[in-house]
């Protein structure tokens, strides 16, 4: 098996995460430049070498996808916990009643 | 000097070559030197082989954080260090030891660093050095200088420190009690959202050299250290209300003499009088202190001509007094540093398993036992 | 608190000895807060593996993301210094 895998657990789900179908590369979503020196007009000029054509160069770019996967699937878990938590205070605390017709 | 520095040699071979790697800012540099067998001296001057640079400059008015200046160092880092064995003609293999900059720095980028480190001495089977990068400037500064024990004032970004030499330390005399002289002018330079291309503080000197009138600044010398950060706080709200929509309104952005505005250029010029009179005073204060003529500036600040300037006009009052400093090659933040003062360790034996291999963003330069000095 | 969030990461390199090295180089740094999470980095044959147990998905995402970036590195150097 030639492909990084990660397995997640928790107390509610468990998941396998994979590095995709690709096509892979060195220059992840989720490890650009910081949005703020763009936006303050400064170009990337750090990107990551583009993967080689070689085993551990193909490893590189699966890696960046499959940390890209990562990253988008706990960011969005916390963001669901974050949503619920914030749903339960609205009817908690603003006396809300979310299923009122 | 009688310690020896070939305890450790090889057999065979009559010199060493060492790969040194800095990072702790925003400059990631890696360097290839040479020490020949025997003391260094006059005769016997350490080679630089190979000095490669590359910093991670932010547009005009931002600041560099953490996360993609570990970014950039790690993008790069791979290709800079491809960059100085080839400039130095060598393989990895033909190394005696991999020095890199243990603190003290930020703590994401000297990370991103001493990764490479780790697994470069594990690929070419070589021993690890740690070293300390204020020392680093400081045995870069002697070498090159011939300095041989001189005060050291240490100037940059993130350091501001006066220092002087007694019993196998480097001894801290004054320093700032808040922030480093670097950070006081390259914040100074966001507000007046001054290019950082090649470096806030060197275009600030520039502008420095167009400024005429000096502006009352104040001045926090306390006994033998020194405070910025309230002349920073002070110069920027003049800089907010020069732009505002009625600078003649603040009495202080007034000259007195011509009734005109100051310019930026004149805050410029203020700030670094008051500043570099200030590292004057304890640079001098000290040099009394432990009777000494010599001085030795390190550090990226260092490379200000007006600092020299001064400095000189006040060493240039005492018997035999002399003033050394190095060109930007050294007195940036460089890696060729870090593996000479790492090498000087090497030699001594002192190495670094992989446990002990941790960086720190402190790392006091008193911590370090010069074991490669015995005056 | 228990760690009840955890996410096993398998790296395959070409050979245990790049997965020795890789283990080797991540494993002296500390992580932060050593009470809300742990990493253990260990090989199985060619593999890297690399286990993380924290108390919440944030404190592993942000761990995880760095490790992934300095094994990264680690390939890179392999890659372009080996041999």
């Amino acid at each position: 098996m030639n492909s990084p895998i990660a397995e997640y657990s928790s107390p509610d789900i468990n998941k396998t995460l994979t590095a995709g179908d690709g096509p892979h590369s060195t220059n992840g979503k989720t490890t650009q430049i910081s949005e703020f020196v763009t936006k303050a007009g400064g170009e990337d000029r750090d990107k990551p070498t583009e993967a080689s054509d070689s085993q551990l160069g193909q490893l590189r770019a699966k890696i960046t996808s499959l940390q890209d996967n990562i990253n988008v699937f706990l960011t969005q878990r916390m963001k669901q916990v974050k949503d619920e938590g914030d749903i339960e205070r609205r009817i908690l605390d603003d006396g809300v009643d979310e299923d009122s017709d | 000097m009688t310690v020896d520095l070939d305890k450790f040699k090889k057999p065979g071979k009559d010199y060493y070559l060492a790969l040194g790697l800095e990072g702790s800012a925003n400059k990631l540099g890696v360097g290839v030197i040479k020490h020949n067998l025997g003391q260094l001296s006059s005769e016997n001057r350490a080679e630089v082989l190979s000095n490669v640079r590359d910093t991670y400059i932010t547009p005009p008015g931002e600041g560099f954080l953490p996360r993609d200046t570990a970014r950039h160092h790690r993008n790069w880092v791979v290709r800079i260090i491809k960059k100085s064995l080839v400039d130095a003609g060598i393989k990895g293999t033909d190394l005696d030891c991999i020095c890199f900059t243990q603190g003290p720095g930020m703590g994401a980028p000297l990370q991103s660093v001493v990764i490479a480190a780790r697994t470069l001495s594990q690929l070419w089977k070589l021993p690890l050095i740690g070293v300390n990068h204020c020392v680093g400037h400081i045995e870069m500064g002697r070498e090159i200088t011939g300095a041989n024990n001189p005060v050291v004032l240490y100037v940059s970004g993130g350091n501001t420190q006066i220092i002087a030499y007694s019993r196998q330390r480097y001894r801290i005399f004054g320093e700032t009690l808040d922030i480093a002289i670097g950070n006081c002018l390259d914040r100074f330079a966001r507000v007046l959202k001054i290019s950082n291309d090649p470096a806030p503080g060197y275009n600030i000197e520039q502008m420095a050299k167009k400024g005429k009138h000096l502006v009352t600044l104040p001045y926090t010398v306390k006994g033998m250290d020194l405070s910025m950060a309230g002349i920073l706080s002070y110069i920027e709200v003049l800089a907010k209300d020069l732009f505002s929509s009625n600078p003649k309104k603040n009495k202080n952005l007034i000259d007195e003499e011509s009734g005109e505005l100051i310019t930026p250029e004149d805050l410029c010029y203020s700030l670094q009088e008051s500043l570099f009179s200030m590292l004057v005073e304890i640079t001098e204060r000290a040099m009394a202190h432990v009777q000494s003529n010599q001085v030795l500036i390190v550090g990226g600040v260092g490379s200000n001509e007006r600092l020299q300037e001064m400095m000189e006009l006040m060493v240039n009052e005492r018997k035999n007094g002399s003033i050394h400093a190095t060109d930007e090659r050294f007195c940036i933040d460089n890696g060729i540093m870090i593996a000479h003062a790492g090498l000087l360790s090497y030699r001594m034996g002192q190495i670094n398993d992989l446990k002990d291999t941790v960086c720190t963003q402190r790392f006091r330069t008193d911590e370090v036992f010069v074991s490669w000095r015995d005056d | 608190m228990s760690l009840d969030y955890k996410l096993k990461i398998s790296i395959p390199f070409e050979n245990n000895n790049q997965a020795e090295i890789a283990g080797n180089s991540l494993r002296p740094d500390p992580i932060l807060k050593a009470d809300e999470m742990t990493v253990d980095f260990s090989t199985d044959n060619e593999k890297l593996i690399c286990y993380f147990q924290g108390v919440s998905d944030r404190v592993i995402r942000v761990a995880v993301s760095n490790v992934l970036d300095n094994i990264k590195t680690i390939i890179e150097c392999i890659e372009q210094f080996e041999g």
